[in-house]
Formats: C-alpha cells, sequence, structure tokens
C-alpha cells in the first residue's frame, strides 16, 4: 500500500445562490464547469506537479445534468486546457460527492494505480437548482412508484426528498433545541467571519473577476453568505422553512451556494521525490448508509468507521470540520461522539461559509487540512451527511514531511 | 365580469374561464381584437369565482400573428414603440399572475402569437400544429419579448435559430425543445389545458416556476455567450448582408438576458422600432402583402377557376421533366407526352433526375418516388391519348410551326373548355394562338428553372386570352403553390425584358472603360444573386445575343445591339456551356477569360477609350436607372401595370433582393425626379437606350411615384 498525501487545495470562494433573483448571486454569470475550470490550473501549478503527471481527474457534483453534465468528467479538463492524457471520471454521491472523489483517489493511489489524482467539485445552485426547473422540466426525476406504491411506503419519500424535514427529524430525536442551533448559527457566522477577516482564507480562494447584473465586474474572493452581524435575535424572527411546527428555519440551514474547489492527491513517495511538501497525509476513510429519513445522523457512524481502521478514539482527533448542512448536524454529532465544540468547525462551518453540495467535500478535507497546518495539530476529521442516507468521514494527519 | 366580447368567446366553469380568441380568418392580433383580449384577460385576472385561465383560439389558428400591415405606414418610432409597451403591459400582467394562464395551441401559434403562449405559464400545443416566430423575415423581429423569452425557455442557440431563420418548428419539435410542455389531440386539447390547469390549482405546479421572464436556467454563462454572439456575428456579417432585422435580433439577446427583464423588453422595443421604420422592413412587409395579393386581378374577380386533375406535359426536356415533378408533388396526375419512345425514356431519366435531392436528403425513400411515378405519371407519344386531361402545358422545341401544329391538333383532340398553356420563352403567343378556332383558350405559362423550386409563375395573356382561361390559370398557379403575376404578351414578356433591362446598361460602362470585375463587385454589394456576366455565362452569351437581336428588330433603335456586344459574341465562346464566356471556368475559381478581355481592350484602344475606375454609386445608377426605365416602358407599352406584381415578380424570379423592394419600390426610393436626371444624363453620354420613358418624365415633373402605399 501506499501512502497518499494531500499536495493541495484551491477552490473558488462560495457564493451565495438565489434561483428566483439569479442576479444576486456573485457568480451567476459562470457556469459550474467554468468555476472548477478556473480552479484547476492554477490547482496544478501551485501543487508543483506537471499537468502530464496526473493519472486521474475525478470530479464530484450531486446534480449533474444540464449544463452540469460533465462527459464524464472531461469538459472540465477541456474547458481547463489541461493535457489530454489525465482520464477522468464523474461521481455522485449528492453531498459527499468530492469526499468520495477523494475517497476513489486515495484508494487509487493507495493500491499502487495511480501516483497522482486531482480531485474537482462543482455546483452552482443559482443554475442547476435543487427542486424548481430542475424538477420541473423532468432534468432530475424521482420514479414516481417510490412515493405512490405501497411496497415502497416505509422509505417515506415525501421526508427522505426534503432535506429540511430529515433535519426536524433528528433534532427531535436527538433533545437538542431551538436556542442550540441558533446558538451554533451564530457561532459558525462569527467563527467565519474573524476567519475572513484575518485573511485564513486567502490562501484557499482564487480570486474571480466576475460580471455582475449592474454590468460591473467584481473580483469574487471571498464566501457571499458569511455574515457576522448575525444574532441570536435575528435568527429567533426567523419562521420555520419546512414544516409548519417546525424548528428548523432558513437561519439553521447551510444556504444555497456556487463553486468550483479543487484538491491534488499524490503517493508520498511521489511527492518526495519532487520535494513537495504535503499539507496532509490521509490515513482512514468512512462511508456508511443511515435510515434516510434522518440522514443527518450519517456523519457519526462514518467517523467511527474510519476512526476503527485507526484503532483512535473520537477524542484523538485534534480538529474536526463536519458539514453544516443543517446546525443540527453538526451538534448531533458533537453530541452523540462527544466532542469537544472548540475542535469542530473552528473556522465556521457551512451555515456561513456555504455547502455547495457535490463540491463541500474538497473545502471540508482541505479547510482542515490548512487548520492543522496552522495549529500544528496531528489529527483531523472531515465528515459530511448525505442526502438519501448516507455519510462519509476522512481522517488525515499532519506528519513532519 | 363582462363575457360578451365580439372576437373572444368567453365561458365560464367550475373555477375556470376558457378565452377563446375568434378573429377570423386567422385571429391576426388587429388593435380591435387585442383590446377586447385585454379586457377579457385583465376581467378573468380580476374575477374572484375564476382561479385560472386557459387561453386558445378558433379553427386552425391559436393566433397567427401579428397585423402587419398597421406597420407599413409606421414613420415616428417613438409612438410606435409606446404604444408596443401596451402590448408588453398585457402579456406581463397575465405572466405575473396572480392566476396560471394555460395556453391551448390548438393551430399556428405564430409571431404575436407564441409570444402571447410564452406568457402564459403552461403551454398544450395539439400535434402537428406550427409555432414560431417568423418576424424576421419581413424585416421585424419578435417585439412582444420573444427576444427574451424564447431563449430563457429554449436557450439561446436553438432560440436564435428560430428567431434569425424565422424558420417554423412542429409541435412535437416544440415539445422536445421544453417550449411546450405537453401535446394533446385536437380534440382532448382542452381537457389537457384542464388537467394542467388543476396542478396548478393543487400546487403540483407554481406560476413562480414557470414564468419565462424569470427562467434563467437555460441561459448561457457570460463566456458562453460571448463565445456563441462572436460566432454568430462573423457567420451573419456575411449572411444577412443588406437586412436589417437578423443583426437587430443579435443585439437584442446579446445586450439582453439579463437580470432585468424590464430593462430587456425596453431595450427590445426600441430595436423593434428601428426595424419598423426602415425600409427594409417595408419592402419586405411588401413583398409579403404583394405575395399575397399576386394574380387577384378585377377582371377575374368572381369567376369560378377550374379544378384540373389531370395535367398532360408536351416535352420532356429541362423545363418538361422538371414541370412534372412539380405536378407530381403537388398532387396531380401528370401524362407526358414526347416524340418518340426514345425521347420518352430519356425524359423520365430525367424526372426521376429532378427527385435526386429528395432522395439523397431522405426527404423520399426510392421506393416511394417509384410508387408515385407508378400511380400518379403516364407517357405517351400519340396526342389522341390527351383526350381525357383537363389541362395542357407545352414545353417543346421553340419553334413557331413546331408548335402550332401540335396545338392545331390537340383542339380536335381535347374538350373545348381545357386551357392550352405555352412555356415559351421567346415566341408570341399572340401569334401561336392564331392557330385556334378558339384563341381564347391559350395562355402562356412561364415557369423558371428548376420549375420545382422556383417560386414564380409569370402568366402570360395574349390578346384574345380569355379571363374565365385567366381565372383558372391563377388557380392553378396557387394549386402548385407558385407566385402568379399576370402580364401581357411581348418579347421577353416581363421578367426576361425586365432582367435584360437591368443587366443591359453593363455594356455601355465597359464600353466606357470600367472593368467588368467592378461591375460584377457592384451588382454583388447591391444585393443580386450574380453580375450581369456572371448570369451572362450561365444563360448562354450566344443565346442572350439572340435575344437582344429579337428585342432589336421588334422594338427598334434603342435596342440595338452594341458594338462591343457583337465583338464578344463573335469570339464564340458562349459561356459556361463551352468553358468559357466572360469567365473562364477551366479552374476551380473562375477567373476572366483574357479572350474577352483582349476584345474589350481592343475596343478601347480603336476608340482612343482609356480604363478607368468607376464608384459602386455610379454603376449602380446606371444600372438601375436602366432597369426602372424598361419597366416604364413596359409599362408605357401595357406589357404589365401592377408595380406590386412587377417587383414581386423579379424578387421570385430572378433573386432581385427582396430588402429592395424591387425595381419600382427602389425608383420610389430614389425619386422619379432623380430617376429622371440620372437618364437624361446618360441618353446625353450613352445615346438612347437611356432616353427616358415618357411616363418616367410625367412622374417626374408630377411628383409620382409607382406606389401609393406609403
Amino acid at each position: 500500500m501506499q501512502e497518499v498525501v494531500i499536495t493541495g487545495y484551491l477552490r473558488t470562494a462560495q457564493s451565495r445562490c438565489r434561483p428566483n433573483d439569479p442576479g444576486r448571486d456573485w457568480l451567476h454569470a459562470f457556469r459550474a464547469d467554468e468555476l472548477l475550470a478556473k480552479v484547476l490550473p492554477e490547482l496544478v501549478k501551485r501543487s508543483g506537479v506537471a499537468a502530464e503527471e496526473i493519472d486521474d481527474f475525478i470530479v464530484g457534483c450531486a446534480t449533474g445534468v444540464g449544463e452540469q453534465w460533465t462527459y464524464g468528467g472531461r469538459n472540465p479538463i477541456f474547458l481547463a486546457n489541461l493535457p489530454e492524457t489525465i482520464a477522468a471520471k464523474f461521481v455522485d454521491q449528492q453531498c459527499g460527492s468530492a469526499m468520495a472523489g477523494i475517497h476513489i483517489g486515495f484508494m487509487e493511489i493507495a493500491t499502487g494505480n495511480a501516483d497522482v489524482v486531482m480531485v474537482g467539485g462543482m455546483e452552482h445552485m443559482t443554475r442547476v437548482p435543487m427542486g424548481g426547473t430542475t424538477k420541473d422540466r423532468g432534468l432530475v426525476s424521482h420514479n414516481l412508484s417510490l412515493y405512490l406504491s405501497p411496497e415502497y411506503k416505509h422509505w417515506d419519500m415525501m421526508t427522505v426528498t426534503n432535506m429540511g424535514l430529515t433535519a426536524e427529524k433528528l433534532l427531535a430525536k436527538s433533545g437538542l433545541s431551538k436556542q442550540d442551533m441558533d446558538a451554533w448559527a451564530v457561532r459558525s457566522h462569527q467563527r467565519a467571519a474573524k476567519a475572513q477577516a484575518e485573511g485564513f482564507f486567502k490562501d484557499e480562494i482564487l480570486p474571480i473577476d466576475a460580471p455582475q447584473a449592474d454590468g460591473s465586474v467584481m473580483s469574487v474572493d471571498r464566501d457571499q453568505a458569511v455574515r457576522g452581524e448575525t444574532s441570536m435575535e435575528d435568527l429567533a424572527k426567523l419562521k420555520p422553512a419546512f414544516k409548519k411546527d417546525g424548528l428548523v428555519t432558513a437561519g439553521v440551514s447551510s444556504p444555497l451556494n456556487a463553486a468550483g474547489t479543487g484538491m491534488m492527491l499524490m503517493s508520498k513517495e511521489r511527492a518526495k521525490q519532487k520535494g513537495i511538501k504535503p499539507l496532509a497525509t490521509i490515513r482512514s476513510i468512512g462511508f456508511v448508509g443511515v435510515d434516510p429519513t434522518i440522514m443527518g445522523h450519517g456523519p457519526v457512524p462514518a467517523s467511527i468507521k474510519a476512526l476503527d481502521k485507526l484503532g483512535l478514539k473520537p477524542q484523538d482527533i485534534d480538529y474536526w470540520e463536519i458539514n453544516e448542512a443543517f446546525a443540527i448536524v453538526a451538534l448531533n454529532c458533537i453530541k452523540e461522539l462527544g466532542l469537544d465544540p472548540e475542535r469542530v468547525n473552528v473556522m465556521g462551518g457551512g451555515l456561513a461559509i456555504g455547502h455547495p453540495l457535490g463540491a463541500t467535500g474538497n473545502r471540508l478535507v482541505g479547510t482542515l487540512a490548512r487548520i492543522l497546518n496552522q495549529k500544528g495539530a496531528r489529527w483531523g476529521c472531515a465528515n459530511a451527511c448525505v442526502g438519501g442516507g448516507q455519510g462519509v468521514a476522512t481522517i488525515i494527519e499532519r506528519e513532519d514531511y | 365580469m363582462k363575457t360578451d366580447y365580439q372576437y373572444v368567446k368567453v365561458e365560464l366553469s367550475q373555477g375556470l374561464a376558457l378565452l377563446r380568441m375568434d378573429n377570423p380568418p386567422v385571429n391576426q392580433m388587429s388593435q380591435v381584437f387585442m383590446g377586447e383580449l385585454d379586457q377579457a384577460m385583465r376581467g378573468a385576472l380580476a374575477e374572484e369565482s375564476v382561479k385560472a385561465i386557459i387561453l386558445t383560439g378558433t379553427g386552425s389558428n391559436f393566433v397567427a400573428g401579428g397585423d402587419v400591415t398597421q406597420m407599413l405606414p409606421v414613420k415616428d418610432k417613438a409612438m410606435f414603440v409606446e404604444r408596443l409597451m401596451w402590448v408588453h403591459s398585457l402579456f406581463n400582467a397575465m405572466e405575473q399572475g396572480p392566476k396560471p394562464v394555460i395556453a391551448a395551441i390548438n393551430g399556428n401559434c405564430l409571431g404575436g402569437g407564441l409570444e402571447m403562449a410564452m406568457a402564459c405559464h403552461y403551454r398544450v400545443a395539439v400535434k402537428g400544429v406550427s409555432l414560431g416566430l417568423p418576424e424576421v423575415k419581413l424585416g421585424l423581429l419578435p417585439g412582444s419579448a420573444g427576444t427574451q423569452r424564447l431563449p430563457r425557455l429554449i436557450g439561446l442557440p436553438d432560440a436564435l435559430e428560430y428567431m434569425t431563420t424565422g424558420n417554423f418548428m412542429k409541435a412535437e419539435k416544440a415539445w422536445s425543445l421544453g417550449l411546450v410542455d405537453e401535446l394533446a389531440t385536437a380534440e382532448g386539447l382542452i381537457d389537457t389545458a384542464r388537467a394542467a390547469a388543476t396542478q396548478f390549482l393543487k400546487g403540483y405546479q407554481t406560476i413562480k416556476t414557470r414564468m419565462a421572464s424569470r427562467r434563467f436556467d437555460r441561459l448561457p454563462s457570460a463566456a458562453e455567450k460571448t463565445a456563441l454572439m462572436n460566432f454568430v456575428k462573423a457567420g451573419m456579417a456575411k449572411k444577412a448582408k443588406g437586412y436589417i432585422a437578423p443583426f437587430k435580433i443579435v443585439e437584442a439577446v446579446d445586450k439582453g438576458l439579463s437580470m432585468d427583464f424590464a430593462a430587456d423588453i425596453a431595450r427590445e422595443a426600441d430595436l423593434f422600432g428601428d426595424c419598423v421604420v426602415s425600409d427594409v422592413a417595408k419592402n419586405l412587409i411588401s413583398t409579403f402583402l404583394n405575395e399575397r395579393a399576386a394574380g387577384r386581378l378585377p377582371r377575374i374577380k368572381g369567376l369560378t377557376p377550374a379544378k384540373p386533375r389531370k395535367v398532360a406535359m408536351l416535352g420532356g426536356g429541362v423545363m418538361g421533366s422538371s414541370i412534372v415533378h412539380l405536378l407530381l408533388a403537388s398532387g396531380f396526375e401528370a401524362v407526358l407526352w414526347e416524340i418518340n419512345d426514345e425521347a420518352l425514356q430519356k425524359a423520365l431519366a430525367a424526372i426521376k433526375k429532378t427527385f435526386a435531392y429528395k432522395l439523397k436528403t431522405g426527404k423520399m425513400k426510392p421506393e416511394q418516388l417509384e410508387q408515385l411515378i407508378g400511380a400518379k405519371l403516364s407517357t405517351t407519344t400519340d396526342l389522341a391519348d390527351l383526350k381525357d386531361v383537363d389541362l395542357i402545358i407545352e414545353a417543346v422545341l421553340e419553334s413557331m410551326t413546331v408548335k402550332q401544329d401540335i396545338w392545331k391538333k390537340l383542339e380536335g383532340i381535347c374538350r373545348p373548355d381545357v386551357i392550352f398553356g405555352t412555356n415559351t420563352s421567346a415566341l408570341p403567343i399572340t401569334e401561336m394562338a392564331t392557330v385556334l378556332n378558339d384563341p381564347g383558350r391559350m395562355i402562356g405559362l412561364h415557369f423558371f428553372n428548376p420549375a420545382e423550386r422556383m417560386p414564380l409563375l409569370e402568366i402570360i395573356c395574349a390578346e384574345k386570352t380569355s379571363d374565365q382561361t385567366l381565372a383558372s390559370s391563377v388557380a392553378f398557379g396557387r394549386a402548385i403553390k407558385k407566385v402568379p403575376v399576370v402580364v401581357n404578351d411581348g418579347p421577353g414578356f416581363y421578367v426576361s425584358r425586365q432582367l435584360g433591362g437591368l443587366m443591359g446598361g453593363s455594356v455601355y460602362l465597359l464600353a466606357d472603360g470600367v472593368s467588368g470585375e467592378e461591375i460584377e463587385k457592384a451588382m454583388l454589394d447591391f444585393g443580386l444573386p450574380m453580375g450581369p456576366a456572371t448570369l451572362s455565362d450561365l444563360t448562354g452569351i450566344d443565346i442572350n445575343y439572340h435575344v437582344n437581336k429579337t428585342f432589336e428588330r421588334r422594338l427598334g433603335i434603342r435596342y440595338k445591339v452594341h458594338p462591343l456586344t457583337e465583338a464578344i459574341y463573335a469570339l464564340g465562346d458562349y459561356g459556361r456551356k463551352t468553358g468559357r464566356g466572360y469567365f473562364d471556368y477551366s479552374a476551380k475559381t473562375p477567373v476572366p477569360n483574357p479572350r474577352v478581355t483582349a476584345v474589350v481592350a481592343g475596343y478601347l484602344k480603336d476608340r482612343g477609350v482609356q480604363a478607368r475606375p468607376a464608384a459602386p454609386g455610379e454603376i449602380v445608377e446606371l444600372m438601375l436607372a436602366c432597369g426602372i426605365n424598361e419597366a416604364a416602358l413596359m409599362i408605357e407599352e401595357g406589357i404589365c401595370d401592377r408595380p406590386a406584381d412587377m417587383d414581386l415578380a423579379m424578387i421570385t424570379g430572378t433573386g432581385f433582393p427582396p430588402y429592395r423592394g424591387g425595381v419600382l419600390r427602389y425608383a420610389d426610393t430614389w425619386g422619379l425626379k432623380n430617376v429622371y436626371a440620372k437618364l437624361k444624363e446618360l441618353e446625353k453620354k450613352y445615346g438612347p437606350r437611356f432616353a427616358p420613358a415618357a411616363l418616367i418624365k410625367t412622374m417626374a415633373e408630377e411628383g409620382k411615384t409607382f406606389y401609393q402605399d406609403r
């Protein structure tokens, strides 16, 4: 088995998507594949590898329909004008897509089938929204039998396909409160705003000159959804977003976002040969299926699976990146695994930074690797819940290379 | 709410308002009709008991478009744009809700009709009906938000294609593009629309996600748009030369499709205004209206035309085989007569060859052709076999005696009501008819090669052609989907002589030291499909020469063949058929024939004329002045008297640029005073060929125009 290291991580800023008011999305004028294609060449450059050395390119996206169909991952390669010799594949594990890309790349390198793998993530929730026109036009079309036939009734597809309802169910099960969620959301925004102000994200965001609705051009270099001024009072005013008597509001749900994200994986051996200093080493991965009506529970067993492989306990991990698809997902994970909240999402999480579905995996693992380096820490675990009832996790270790 | 309107039938039931547009014959968006629709629609939107609205049409039309006659006289752009915004206000009100509006597209859904349907939240269409935005064909753009809604619904590449070509699409295609949401049978249309309305009322569909103006998901990214626009603009510069609307359409989408729909439609309205007041649009609209009016002569009004079913074709040469193709394709039964079996076999092969394109493109299968020929075409070498045909078209050898001999025999064979149509292009038809006991049954049916594709049928009345013969011939022209233009007998009839007049000035320029290439280029740039030399090479320099000699003989000194033309003819290089004429065709791209160049140089040298450059304007003015003069002379001679038909004949028969409106429209635009002055100047310089017709002089003096419509 080869050891696998992360030698590069770069992304666009994550804009805030508004399918019903596209002009307010800073990145509305770009397709997701274009955002990704802007990131890739710069990622190659910063990683210190020659593009010709890349064996495979794996791109994750949760809604690979319409203009997010990538021709088996080739279009982003073409758009970035990278060498034709790079193989490509498209991965859909919904919100775990880019992390699934990392997992596959990890396995390809670990098993000796590749030495350099580039992982991409892309999602544009203004241009290819969840539901709305995407559903109306049949671009995404669940099998009706799942909703209508008695033999599938037990799946409860109405809940399964509505992430907000799964969050409500998880909240009820966890015994946590609306205040807990609101407080976590305020914390997330404050941490992200602080990290933004201190320039933490500068090294992971590639600024993009983006045409705006008013005809101007803006250099988009920060995540659009971060609102440091968010308060408990503001959040208390919000109405439930998913059901009348619910507690989950838009304020404790991740916003809609657009972004392109990229990560470079290499065998430690190759990195050493080339004199490249890795960000971290991938030590183990975990993926599980859970009850799809409480998909937010997924990160817990996924993380345990990854921890068990290394013989580690949750408390051995120095820093966590738990995807805040909803505040309750992170809170539940903290509670179930008995984590110290001060070790979780220290630079803010998805509620503020955003969650561009299939592109998120790179952001979680990449930001985590950068946190370990900044803090001089050793172990990190990134995880995410996945629509449809799954969990994914990745454990990385920062070493002295 | 008010429900009694003249043009909109309103039915209310179970919370649904069904608005049935009923403005015969085609549900054109006339002002009165739109006024009523506005009231009915706003009434339904306001009426509390109405929860959803279904909009449909009557007969074979949803709405077949705007009323273009209203646009011809528009000169004030600002006022027009203001009126246009009123239509937007109605469409926007429909789209903005608060009630779902379902378009039940029962028939033709064109131009403003499609724009109306696109402002609805859901479109159900009957299979097979046509949808489209044909405005560009009239020099206009889809000005009721068509340029802004269509790309939002079907994506920019397809939208541009349909808007810049004006092509229609069938409902099935519209469905696959996403323009139509559901297909239905004619009987099931309203039920399907009702079911769709229910979907909205139950909340399965929402107005918000169905508003075209809010759609964003099919619009290109900024980079894609730039790439597409650059590509389209590059292609169009050449393809749409002389036209305005295609460029305005591109501008409307290029600057539009933004986040500000109101600004997008205001810009579109402004660009539409540019089109409406342009000469190009007025010329194209006139041509369109002329096409509809062609052949509707007062002298045949009220007559019932015969409806021929079985048509005899005499002669299976180039024209004959091509006309047989046309007859078969138009559903007629055809009988082909030839002089002997060998000629018949040759003709049959020639007929099959005319179908080669349809076979190659898969529009027809070989077995379908065999079946068609087997079922609908018979052949004979015996004129007696033609006793049961309803109409005869003749295209045999161009010899008066041969033709007259055949007609005489046929008069003894055919029923007395059978029309004798001759496709002669040079012989006097009045003279040809003298062999008949009933010369009233003879008429000229002048087809243009290839007959199955060229849209013009020039119908020539001989002196004694009866009104009934003419009425039936015009109706036959319509039945074979031709534009029937009626003229009187005379050398070259109308089209050939007019074309001769339009091209005839070039030799005077050549003899004055102007280069042939410059003349070709100037006329191409003017918009003609080819210049005089290229055309001459195609038709044959010898043929042209003989035609000109006939003109000289029959029409006098004005038409005396120019000595330089004589010299070029004497060379024996007759054009493409001999491998060289004005141009040498031995290489891949034709080059000027050095032998002709030498003849011209010698001519100039002998007369001490220096080669000289000429501005394109000088060339075009001379050529057009000569052409306009020829038209005026023909009007004076009684060959023709309808400017609209004359212009239409040149556009459909010779490829005169439609956006110029025709020879006479061009004269009006130029001004008869200027035409007269130019002719006087040219007469002085080049002689009697350019002597102004008396009609031109009178019109110039009295400030008249050929057309009275603007």
